[in-house]
């Protein structure tokens, strides 16, 4: 089953177009992350499936149903910003959102120390660090244990550990299972927490599917002896590969993806009386790729 | 009632907005004490002019149209509560967290109706507080006064609401509000009577002004408003601006990006 599905969806600030036929869908259990630059139109598409913006054109449903209320209050959403009453506490705040969930108040304290805020429970929403309210945010969205949980730039504004802890945070929660969809921009986030990827571009779809067959399709295996120049002499006889290339201290062999097998690269080269000193094999670099296919 | 719950968790610890009432509560009864020292006076002068009479039962419409005045301030915590959560974003979290538009609407448009409540009970407290005061008996003659200034804060409240759908913002908002009740409803319905209708048949059907008609002071009905609707069709009149601007609000806050 898809927990979300997206059908070309279109959408027009007055005569700019945000998002341009945009369809995919994510599946059960996935950590599914949207990836693009900067106004790519990932916050759109949030917003468009959390009905605060209309939609151009196109339509999406949840769990193969249209979407409702109902539906909303058992997903746990941040989008863009941590929104909340600048003059109410953190519980305060909290008890709001799980009223309006239709939830009891006694996970808030629970979702509080999740998310390390506990302590500063009765402070004011207004003077919380911009990490607290994203922790605020999260915590928010944790509250009645949802399914499916939307996060839009989760680690945005947080220090180096805040970020550490949101990921973690992140991982355990797909362990258990739920299914999580998180915009970024930034790769290796994706990269590091990601199952499933679409990339948006000016509003464009680029690509969408698994992060392991979208974002990496060339695998690198890099090799390295003492004389070069025998080395590369050797490996231009053997096949295999697409590209060589030569980098500072060793040699890139390109190859398709999952076919670069270094046991062969090994043996080859012995066979032909070269010790190598330095075999690696290298996924292709993230940024690289989108940098690839965002065209820039 | 659930709507209702959620909009008090919302003001229940705000501060601002306890400040802001308490001072208007407050106002009410000192706006009243100001006018019926002002008839004191007149009285003392020996000039046979009952402009505001404290005694039954006369007292419910005195109060009435003194109170009218200070309506402005509940129209302000209107703008404020809705523009709050433009500001705050809030509006949109709601509805991620699982309020349909809908309901967003509705519990600002029931909050709307309790704050119209609370300053109609309190001026019936101020009424029977003065009249029981100042006259012999007690009597209910003239209540229906108090109904009328009921509508007249709805009218009052449910303007302010609209102008904060519409501007989102509290400032311009409230300026708006404030400019067009003080100044230019009574330009705009004094061009159109004198200049261009030359007959009093536009102003009596202004927004607020109708529901300012249906609450004259004391002499007004005989002297400023002779020519004016009757109290039947100037209920209906405040009664059509209410429901328009609850089906505008409702149906800005439900089609438009938020």
């Amino acid at each position: 089953m898809n927990v979300l599905t997206i059908n070309s969806i279109t959408k027009y600030y007055g005569s700019v177009r945000a998002l341009n036929n945009v369809s995919f869908s994510v599946p059960e259990g996935s950590v599914f992350g949207v990836l693009g630059p900067n106004g790519s139109g990932k916050t759109t598409m949030l917003g468009i499936v959390m009905d605060i913006l209309r939609q151009t054109s196109g339509s999406f449903q949840f769990f193969d149903q249209p979407p409702s209320a109902a539906m909303r209050r058992k997903i746990g959403t941040l989008l863009e910003t941590p929104n909340f009453y600048h003059y109410l506490s953190g519980e305060k705040n909290l008890r709001i959102a799980a009223e309006i969930k239709r939830k009891g108040f006694e996970q808030i304290d629970e979702v509080l120390q999740k998310v390390n805020l506990y302590s500063r429970k009765t402070s004011k929403f207004s003077t919380y660090s911009l990490g607290m309210k994203q922790r605020l945010a999260i915590a928010s969205c944790l509250l009645g244990n949802p399914e499916v949980l939307i996060f839009d730039e989760p680690t945005n504004g947080l220090d180096p550990v805040g970020i550490a802890e949101i990921r973690e945070l992140i991982k355990r929660l797909a362990a258990e299972g739920k299914t999580i969809i998180m915009a970024s921009h930034l790769l290796d986030e994706v990269e590091k927490v990601c199952t499933h990827v679409a990339i948006l571009k000016m509003g464009d779809l680029i690509t969408a599917g698994k992060v392991n067959e979208v974002l990496v399709n060339e695998d690198i295996v890099e090799i390295g002896a003492a004389d070069m120049q025998q080395l590369e002499n050797a490996v231009k006889n053997m096949h295999g590969y697409s590209t060589l290339k030569k980098s500072d201290h060793f040699l890139q062999l390109l190859y398709p993806n999952g076919t670069g097998a270094l046991e062969e690269v090994n043996k080859y080269c012995f066979d032909n009386g070269i010790v190598l000193n330095h075999l690696q094999l290298k996924k292709k670099s993230l940024e690289t790729k989108f940098l690839e296919l965002t065209g820039n | 009632m659930q709507l209702l719950k959620i909009e008090w968790l919302k003001i229940k610890n705000y501060k601002a907005f306890w400040i802001f009432l308490g001072l208007y509560v407050i106002g009410l009864f000192s706006i009243n004490y100001i006018a019926y020292q002002f008839q004191g006076e007149i009285k003392k002068s020996q000039i046979p002019i009952e402009l505001f009479p404290y005694n039954f039962p006369r007292v419910y419409q005195t109060i009435a149209w003194v109170s009218g005045w200070l309506l402005y301030f509940p129209g302000m915590l209107m703008i404020l509560i809705i523009s709050n959560e433009y500001s705050f974003k809030t509006h949109r979290q709601n509805i991620i967290d699982g309020f349909t538009r809908r309901e967003f609407i509705v519990a600002k448009i029931l909050s709307a109706i309790m704050l119209a409540l609370l300053t109609t009970i309190i001026c019936f407290i101020i009424a029977v507080s003065f009249g029981l005061a100042f006259s012999s008996s007690f009597s209910f003659d003239g209540i229906e006064y108090i109904g009328y200034s009921f509508l007249q804060a709805l009218c009052y409240l449910f303007f302010a609401m609209i102008l904060a759908v519409l501007l989102r913002r509290s400032g311009l908002a409230m300026a708006i509000f404030f400019l067009y009740g003080l100044i230019f409803e009574q330009l705009i319905g004094g061009i159109m009577d004198n200049q261009i209708l030359h007959a009093h048949d536009f102003w009596y059907y202004m927004p607020l002004q109708a529901s300012d008609v249906l609450v004259p002071i004391t002499f007004g009905n005989d002297i400023l408003y002779k020519d004016a609707p009757s109290a039947l069709v100037l209920m209906i009149v405040c009664i059509l601006y209410i429901v328009l601007y609850c089906v505008l609000s409702v149906r800005k806050f439900e089609r438009e990006d938020l």
